[in-house]
């Protein structure tokens, strides 16, 4: 039979029993639900102009301010106006909460508690609006006076590299580290558990009866790399919907940019981490001895995840080493890239080794695995796994 | 034909194989007899390639069992195992596919081998929902499913009430009668004495007795006389080249050998007393088979 059908076999199985599963289907709703959360709270919590804001105004008609303040407000966010008689009243208001912030004649009043983003928007608002009275006054026309006003745009040139970390996209670095390093601990331990369960129900030595043991291992990869991936876009396309909902803004088009690092890298430390997984479980025989197994490679994926993390704050040095190291790369270098500090030649020097690499675990790791996926009884240790290389 | 050619196979300081070799035509059922460490296992997870011999070769119809050539085998391992979470149907119709039949034609099987087993009922249970004979049907289901050229079956009776030996048995002889070539373990050797027509010893690795069942026991130069005699008390005493076996009252089994003089026996029968019942045979298969792995 063709191998690449008794591969698909494995896969689909894989796969397919696993989309059914109860432990999918509730393991997808709490990533989602975790994934609405992140997005959804800093919008109600954060320092945001409000979903929505009050503006009063002394002895005017505020449409005309309110009108330009949803000009620059983000999408979602209403602004009302009030207007107060004199400014007695005006700060009254303001003190007891019913307005955000007052404008008068000659001044804006604000409290501690007014949205800072707020503030600044009404303050350029106002302001412009001066400037615009001033110009009249002088006699120019409004197109002389925007010509002027658009003078006063000085382009800023950023001179040390390209562009330097903006906040937006550090933070979707931070998430990509956070989804990387999640995505790679929870689909190898299906891998892992995939592995040792086949082993402990022995229903391996009847699949082994008819396929061939690396046929086995690149199926169960696949299939359960390829549902990984539909729970990842699940909760991708879900994040990306809610995103765009609740108007986080800057979000939608940090993504563009980094989603296909983050898919590429993904794959390959899914492939890189996977054979390593199997190999992990072809060494135990019980389920219960599966965690054992699993952890010190836990333990592997967690360093350039804490260092990623930690050093989001600013360049780090020793990330950059560390997403030199090819078991690394796949945690370290998304994030680098993300956070734009990672030099062309980096990203192809830690592809080609990441490359590399998989291809030395897919032959290592595949011998573990065929050398020991019928071995029951002796407990795992890494003396079976060289023993296993050596014969 | 299957053939196996000199295997050895040892693990560490334990000799598994050892120059094991032997043949099964197509049709042919073999019973596949040995203590325990004998070494069955490990001949029946060599023809599937799951055991690595260190030497020696196993062929089919004379050639190298390539892994396209082991999808034409059946096999139930030793240790039983399904996937637990995965319904009989699905599953069997999956392990058809697995060895090369086409979904439809998987699934048609696995439809016709579940209602044949008795399990036409319970076709979307899982594994772990089933009882414990059941499950040992679904797991005879996935072995039979793609209507296999050779079935290899390990410990197929083990467990079973004797309903279910007795539907097994017919199944497994039916098997033969449609050409398949059958090689079972087991240590129930009156039953693989009624099943089959030939027998396979293997002991220490090493084949001790391969041959035709009742050519094994004629071949052998024990008999056995089972007698009851009313009143005769100790007959026997005074023949030559006879010895008690088994006495219990007036019943009793007696050793001699294939040249002793028959009649001088049942004359000394008849003078002793009444004679009930007189038979005089080979021995048995278990007596064969003891014979053979405790030289």
């Amino acid at each position: 039979m063709n191998p690449l059908r008794t591969v698909l076999l494995i896969a689909r199985r894989d796969f397919m029993e696993r989309l059914r599963s109860r432990a999918f289907q509730i393991s997808t709703g709490i990533s989602l639900l975790l994934v609405i959360g992140v997005i959804v709270a800093p919008t109600l919590f954060g320092d945001v102009v409000g979903l929505s804001a009050t503006v009063g105004v002394v002895g005017e008609d505020p449409a005309a301010l309110v009108a330009a303040l949803e000009e620059i407000a983000p999408p979602g966010a209403t602004i009302d106006g009030t207007t107060f008689p004199d400014e007695a009243a005006a700060r009254a208001a303001l003190e007891d909460g019913t307005v955000d912030l007052v404008v008068t004649d000659d001044a804006i009043l604000a409290t501690s508690d007014t949205p800072s983003s707020f503030l600044a928007a009404a303050t350029s608002v106002v302001a412009a609006q001066r400037v615009a009275e001033r110009a009249a006054e002088l006699g120019l026309t409004p197109q002389e006076a925007a010509d002027l006003l658009a003078a006063t745009d000085v382009p800023v040139e950023r001179i040390d590299g390209d562009g330097g970390p903006d906040l937006a996209a550090q933070g979707i670095a931070f998430f990509a580290s956070v989804i990387m390093f999640i995505a790679i601990v929870t689909y190898g331990q299906w891998i892992l558990l995939g592995v040792v369960e086949e082993k402990a129900n022995r229903v391996v030595e009847l699949v082994l009866g008819a396929v061939l043991p690396r046929r086995l291992l690149a199926g169960k990869i696949i299939g359960i790399g390829a549902l990984g991936i539909l729970q990842l876009l699940i909760v991708g396309v879900v994040g990306f919907g809610t995103a765009v909902a609740v108007g986080a803004t800057g979000v939608p088009t940090v993504i563009g940019t980094i989603a296909g690092s983050v898919i590429l890298w993904f794959l390959l430390g899914y492939a890189l981490y996977a054979t390593a997984y199997a190999a992990a479980g072809s060494l135990v025989s019980r389920t219960e001895e599966a965690q054992n197994a699993a952890f010190p490679l836990t333990m592997i994926v967690m360093i350039p995840y804490l260092i990623a993390v930690t050093a989001l704050t600013g360049g780090s040095e020793l990330l950059r080493y560390v997403s030199y190291v090819p078991l690394w790369s796949p945690i370290a270098m998304p994030v680098r890239m993300a956070a734009g500090d990672a030099a062309p030649w980096e990203v192809a020097l830690t592809l080609v080794l990441t490359v590399a690499t998989i291809y030395v675990f897919v032959r290592v790791g595949g011998r573990i695995y065929e050398a020991n996926i019928l071995r029951t009884g002796a407990k795992g240790s890494l003396r079976a796994a060289l023993r296993s290389l050596r014969d | 034909m299957l053939r196996l050619t000199d295997l050895s196979k040892r693990y560490g300081d334990v000799v598994a194989l050892d120059g094991c070799s032997f043949t099964i035509e197509r049709g042919e059922m073999v019973g596949f007899l040995g203590p325990n460490g004998a070494g069955k296992t490990t001949t029946m997870r060599t023809i599937f390639g799951l055991v690595r011999p260190d030497s020696g070769a196993v062929t089919w119809d004379g050639a190298p069992i390539t892994p396209d050539v082991r999808l034409r085998f059946g096999y139930m391992p030793e240790e039983r195992g399904l996937y637990p979470k995965m319904p009989i149907d699905r599953q069997v119709a999956w392990f058809a596919e697995l060895h090369g039949m086409p979904a439809e034609d998987a699934r048609a099987a696995t439809g016709r081998w579940l209602h044949e087993l008795g399990l036409g009922e319970r076709t979307d249970a899982k594994v772990e929902e089933l009882s414990h004979g059941n499950q040992q049907r679904a797991q005879l289901a996935a072995a039979l499913v793609h209507d296999p050229e050779l079935l290899v079956l390990d410990e197929p009776f083990a467990g079973l009430d004797p309903l279910g030996v007795e539907n097994l048995a017919g199944l497994l002889a039916e098997r033969a009668t449609a050409g398949t070539a059958v090689l079972f373990s087991s240590h129930q050797l009156d039953l693989v004495e009624d099943l089959c027509e030939r027998a396979v010893i293997i002991d220490h690795g090493q084949v001790v007795l391969d041959g035709r069942i009742a050519e094994l026991r004629a071949g052998s130069r024990r008999r056995y006389v089972d007698a009851e005699v009313i009143g005769g008390d100790t007959w026997w005493t005074g023949l030559d080249h006879i010895e008690p076996v088994q006495v219990d009252g007036d019943r009793v089994r007696l050793l001699t050998d294939v040249d002793v003089d028959l009649q001088r026996i049942v004359d000394a029968a008849a003078a002793a007393g009444t004679v009930r019942r007189f038979s005089f045979e080979p021995p048995s298969l278990s007596e064969i088979f003891r014979e053979a792995v405790e030289a």
